[in-house]
């Protein structure tokens, strides 16, 4: 069954050089459960698509259907609930608030809940346990590495139990042993049921994915041709 | 965690930024509650003289004065023509209904030999002198003949009391009464009845008449006429001077304080605003976690209002002690410390205000949706 469905999804931006297309007509199902990668050469389109699909980003045409939920049609407050409710984003540069803690980070979507505090450093406690960093969780992001601030992030993106995890070229700036350990945590919070959709250019991700959707002049593509 | 959690950790966090918010609102409020504090007190002080005079209406000799003036520089000069208050000119005060007289205190003022040093003997006439001055307060009785009260200063200096003796004129005088600090003249004074003021001092006149009337003006301008040999002044008269500083300086207070409060104003919106359009991308990224606007002008406001409030808290509170520490220095007068819950009230309230205006400035940076704040990074 699809948690997702993206129908005739179309985002166009004013620019210098006039109006441009960034998705032309996009239709896409992703069902619960999967771990998707969009792939696809810089301008293509993917990380509009990526916004699109978590929330940040109404389209210009065209209807997101998440868990028969039409994301676009909620009032802007019930929008921000979705998102709070529904969606994990995990940012290229982690995105961390540099004045709050590691623990308080992974807090910070528990702030606005009726949680006790207890309960939110118990809850916070135990993702960051899960990612690995239990012992750093006093730390200041500036006092983590780029790979431990990624981990993070993820925790953050957790706590809250999400559906739906969005990451956006989380391995980009990362070396490959700390990528491939990143994309082992993303395998496993996908086998305990979350849906993960992460954007990345790098095809070696790809082993990593059930399944991968191309996106190319903002429309979705064939998979590309090995040479 | 809580907004408010979240509001204090940035503020703990951005130590120089907070600090410098609130050292301005300290600064402002401080000084202009210094001022204002210091405008009211000498106001206060001003009124407190005019209320506290029994007396409104001071009848004193007539004299001429030649001043002496060096290069346009003018220095102090001689009394010449001195007239004489003679006794008759009670009795043609007393005598005239029209007066509305409710109090009359002459007195004759002089200066004795003692054992070390010469006093100032003020002889008067009690029962009326201390329907006048109520604050007169006398421990032991009032004089008869050859009886004097000493002022509390005379008594601590040399260590005098009821029953001992001062010698005046090579006379021992019993002391059978010390007059309480009264913070004027009256605390170095020797004070006794007529005719041993007059044995004494050798004067046959009176030095100065104090009035009581319903009708200062009137008086003062009848008794012009009726004592030519007098100077007659109306006691407002007299601190006209002090009533035009004491204006003066309260219209600087104020011109100041809006100066103050206008520079102040500006380096909060502008600080503020620049702290918040630093913090786009961070805004961003808490809408993009499900916050939303209102809890981020929820953080907002509660960091704004610990600052706004430290800041207003601090500067009453500085603003009140500054005038107690520098009011004997600058301005050779002493303030005490009074709670005055209009003026904190204002203070802290302009400065609460201020806080907020000053966030809703940013507003523009607050909406931005999710993404545009997010492309800030």
């Amino acid at each position: 069954m699809s948690l997702i469905k993206v129908c005739e999804v179309t985002k166009t931006y004013k620019g210098g050089d006039g109006v441009v297309e960034a998705l032309k007509a996009i239709n896409l199902e992703i069902a619960e459960g999967e771990f998707l990668a969009l792939m696809g050469p810089s301008g293509s389109g993917k990380s509009t698509l990526l916004s699109v699909l978590g929330g940040l980003n109404p389209p210009t045409s065209g209807k997101l259907i998440i868990d028969d939920i039409d994301v676009y049609a909620l009032a802007p407050e019930r929008l921000a609930d979705f998102r709070h409710e529904y969606v994990g984003f995990v940012f290229q540069q982690y995105q961390l608030i540099p004045y709050l803690t590691a623990l308080e980070n992974v807090m910070l979507p528990l702030a606005i809940t009726s949680r006790p505090g207890k309960e939110q450093q118990e809850m916070a406690h135990t993702v960051l346990e899960k990612v690995g960093l239990g012992s750093k969780a006093l730390r200041l992001p500036n006092q983590l590495s780029g790979g431990e601030q990624n981990r993070v992030a993820i925790a953050r993106a957790i706590v809250n139990k999400p559906a739906i995890i969005f990451a956006d070229e989380p391995t980009g700036s990362l070396d490959s042993k700390t990528a491939t350990e990143l994309l082992e945590l993303f395998q496993v919070l996908n086998r305990d049921g979350l849906t993960i959709i992460m954007v990345t250019h790098n095809k070696e991700n790809l082993a990593w994915v059930s399944r991968a959707v191309y996106i190319r002049d903002g429309i979705l593509a064939p998979a590309p041709q090995e040479s | 965690m809580t907004l408010t959690d979240i509001a204090i950790q940035n503020l703990r966090r951005r130590k120089g930024k907070t600090t410098f918010l609130v050292l301005t609102f300290v600064l402002v409020i401080s000084i202009t509650v210094a001022l204002n504090t210091l405008a009211k007190s000498m106001h206060d002080d001003l009124q407190k003289s005019l209320t506290q005079y029994g007396a409104n209406v001071v009848i004193t000799p007539k004299s001429e004065h030649f001043t002496l003036s060096y290069g346009g520089l003018s220095v102090p000069g001689v009394n010449y023509e001195v007239k004489q208050l003679n006794y008759d000119s009670l009795a043609r005060i007393k005598s005239n209904p029209d007066l509305a007289v409710s109090g009359i205190a002459p007195k004759i003022i002089g200066s004795v030999t003692g054992a070390k040093k010469r006093y100032l003997i003020i002889g008067v006439d009690f029962p009326n002198e201390l329907k006048m001055k109520p604050w007169w307060q006398i421990n032991g009785r009032q004089p008869g003949d050859q009886e004097v009260i000493i002022g509390s200063g005379i008594a601590s200096k040399e260590n005098l009391g009821i029953g001992s003796t001062l010698a005046l004129n090579h006379q021992n005088y019993p002391i059978v009464g010390i007059m309480e600090e009264t913070g004027g003249s009256e605390d170095n004074g020797v004070f006794t009845n007529f005719s041993t003021s007059r044995a004494l001092t050798g004067i046959d006149s009176w030095s100065m008449i104090e009035l009581n009337t319903a009708q200062p003006n009137k008086t003062a301008a009848y008794l012009s006429e009726l004592l030519p040999e007098a100077k007659v002044a109306e006691i407002s008269q007299l601190v006209q001077g002090a009533k035009e500083s004491v204006d003066r300086f309260s219209n600087f207070s104020l011109i100041t304080s809006i100066v103050l409060g206008v520079i102040g104003v500006l380096i909060v919106f502008v600080t503020t605003y620049g702290n918040i359009n630093d913090r786009v991308a961070e805004l961003g990224i808490l809408q993009a976690i499900g916050f939303r606007r209102r809890h981020i002008y929820s953080i907002l406001i509660r960091e704004i209002v610990l600052v706004s409030l430290s800041g207003g808290v601090l500067g009453y509170l500085s603003g009140e002690l500054t005038p107690i520490l520098l009011g004997p220095i600058a301005f050779q007068k002493t303030v005490s410390f009074q709670f005055n819950p209009l003026i904190a009230l204002t203070a802290i309230s302009a400065s609460l205000l201020v806080g907020i205006v000053s966030i809703f400035l940013a507003r523009r940076a607050i909406s931005l949706n999710p993404l545009e704040a997010l492309s800030y990074i």
